[in-house]
C-alpha cells in the first residue's frame, strides 16, 4: 500500500497532466455534437460583451465598405417597393390584402464574432431571446444563406454557419426540380458541395443553387451558391457539384434571422405522422 | 512582485490574442497564436503542477473566446507538460539546473530553438486535435508549419522588445 502511494506521489505531475487533458477532451467532444449543449460558449454574457466592444472598433474601420453594401441593398429594396413600380395592368378589382399573409419576418443583426478558417466554424450575433430568437432559425445575409441559430442567450446567439460540417441544408438547382444535400467538406471557406444529383440532370457551370421549398429553415429561393464545376460520384449514378458560396464568410457582417410564423403548425402536423 | 508580473503578462497576452491576433487571419487561413509565449516564458523554477494549472487556465480562456471548445486547452496543457524536455533538447545540455535558470537571460542561440520547438509542438497538437481525423495529416502539417512561422515571428518581436527594455 505504501509502495502504491509513493508511486502515485512520484507520478503526480503526470496524473495531473492526464486529468487536465481528460477535461479538455471531454469539453472537445461535447462541443463537437450538435445536439448536446455547449457548457461554455461565447453567448456567455462576459465574453459576449467584450467581443461586441471589439466588433464596434472593427465596424468603425469597415464603415465605408459596409455603408456601400447597405446603400446597394437599400437601392434594391427601393426598386422592388411599390412606389417605384409602374403598373402595366390596371386591375379593375381592388386587391384585397387578406389573400396573402406574411409568413416570414426578419430580425436584422450583426455578427460580433466569427471564424471561417477552421475545421469547425462558429459565429456569434448580437441578437437573442429578447428579440424573439430561438434555436433552429435560418440566418441569411444580403447575398445568400449563412447558417442556423444554435444556442440562444438573453442578448446573444451562436450561429452554426454553412461552413461547419454539422450544418445541413438541402439545395435545389434554380429553375429545375433537382435537389440534394449541401455539404461543406472542410478546407476552403468559399466552396461547398451539392451531392446526389441524378446523372440525367442538365447542369450548367454558373447556374445558381437556391434553397429548396422542403427546407424548414429558409424561404424557398434564397441563393446558396453558383456551380463552379461538377463530377460523377464514385457510384457513377449521381453528380457531385462544386459550389462557390454566395455568402463570403470572410466579410459578412450584417445578417437577418428568419422567423417562420407557420413553423409550429408545420411541426405539429408532421409530428402527428407515425414515423 | 513576481506574482503580479505573471498575472499581468497573463492578462496582457490573453487580451492581445483575443482582440488583435485572433482577427489576423493572414490569407484567410493563418492565425498566430501568441498567447503561448506566456507558457514559454514562465520561470523554470515554478513547480510543474503550477505550470500545468496555469496552462489549463490560459487555454480555457482562449477557448471560451474563440468558441473552439477545449482545443486550445488540450494543446496548451500538452505544451506545459513537455516544456522542460524541450528546453533540454534545444540547449543540448544534460542536467540543467532548472532552479537557477532564467529564460529571459538565455542567449538567443538557446532561446530561439526552444521557442521554435515549443511553438511547433503546440501548433501541431492544436491543428491535429481540431481536424479530429488522421486522414488530414498532410493538411495539418502544412498549417502547422505556416502558422508556426507566423507565430514565431511575433514571439521573436515581443521577446526582442522585452530584451531591449531590460538593458
Amino acid at each position: 500500500m505504501r509502495k502504491l502511494f509513493s508511486l502515485l506521489y512520484r507520478i503526480r505531475v503526470f496524473l495531473l497532466f492526464a486529468f487536465l487533458e481528460l477535461i479538455a477532451l471531454i469539453w472537445i467532444s461535447n462541443s463537437r455534437s450538435f445536439q448536446r449543449a455547449f457548457v461554455i460558449n461565447s453567448s456567455n454574457q462576459i465574453s459576449g460583451s467584450l467581443l461586441e466592444t471589439t466588433q464596434n472598433f472593427e465596424d468603425y474601420f469597415n464603415l465605408k465598405e459596409q455603408n456601400k453594401a447597405l446603400a446597394i441593398e437599400n437601392a434594391l429594396l427601393r426598386a422592388t417597393d411599390s412606389i417605384s413600380q409602374y403598373e402595366l395592368i390596371t386591375n379593375p378589382i381592388e386587391k384585397v390584402d387578406s389573400t396573402t399573409m406574411i409568413r416570414y419576418t426578419y430580425v436584422e443583426g450583426e455578427i460580433i464574432n466569427s471564424s471561417y478558417h477552421k475545421a469547425r466554424n462558429f459565429m456569434t450575433i448580437n441578437r437573442g431571446e429578447i428579440h424573439g430568437l430561438t434555436s433552429n432559425m435560418g440566418v441569411i445575409s444580403q447575398n445568400g444563406i449563412v447558417g442556423v441559430t444554435h444556442k440562444v442567450s438573453k442578448h446573444f446567439c451562436t450561429v452554426l454557419p454553412l461552413i461547419n460540417p454539422l450544418f445541413r441544408v438541402s439545395g435545389k438547382i434554380k429553375n429545375s426540380s433537382f435537389f440534394g444535400p449541401i455539404e461543406w467538406q472542410g478546407g476552403n471557406y468559399q466552396y461547398a458541395y451539392l451531392i446526389d444529383i441524378p446523372r440525367y440532370a442538365n447542369i450548367q457551370v454558373g447556374d445558381t443553387i437556391v434553397t429548396d421549398s422542403r427546407s424548414q429553415l429558409f424561404p424557398a429561393g434564397i441563393p446558396i451558391g453558383t456551380i463552379e464545376s461538377h463530377e460523377m460520384q464514385e457510384d457513377q449514378n449521381f453528380f457531385k457539384i462544386k459550389l462557390k458560396l454566395s455568402t463570403d464568410f470572410a466579410s459578412v457582417n450584417h445578417i437577418y434571422v428568419v422567423q417562420d410564423k407557420l413553423k409550429l403548425e408545420l411541426q405539429e402536423l408532421e409530428n402527428q405522422e407515425p414515423r | 512582485m513576481d506574482f503580479i508580473k505573471q498575472i499581468s503578462s497573463f492578462i496582457i497576452l490573453l487580451l492581445l490574442q483575443i482582440i488583435v491576433f485572433n482577427n489576423f487571419m493572414f490569407m484567410g487561413y493563418l492565425n498566430p497564436y501568441v498567447y503561448i509565449l506566456f507558457i514559454i516564458m514562465l520561470p523554470m523554477n515554478y513547480s510543474r503542477t503550477a505550470v500545468l494549472l496555469l496552462a489549463f487556465a490560459m487555454g480555457a480562456c482562449v477557448d471560451i473566446f474563440e468558441n473552439s471548445g477545449g482545443v486550445h486547452t488540450a494543446a496548451t496543457v500538452f505544451l506545459a507538460f513537455v516544456r522542460r524536455p524541450l528546453l533540454q533538447l534545444s540547449t543540448q545540455k544534460r542536467g540543467i539546473d532548472f532552479e537557477s535558470l532564467r529564460i529571459g537571460k538565455l542567449p538567443f542561440s538557446s532561446f530561439a530553438p526552444y521557442a521554435m520547438l515549443a511553438v511547433f509542438v503546440h501548433h501541431f497538437m492544436l491543428f491535429l486535435i481540431e481536424s479530429y481525423q488522421l486522414s488530414d495529416i498532410g493538411h495539418v502539417f502544412i498549417r502547422t508549419l505556416a502558422s508556426s512561422l507566423f507565430t514565431f515571428v511575433f514571439i521573436f518581436l515581443i521577446h526582442l522588445w522585452n530584451f531591449k527594455k531590460k538593458d
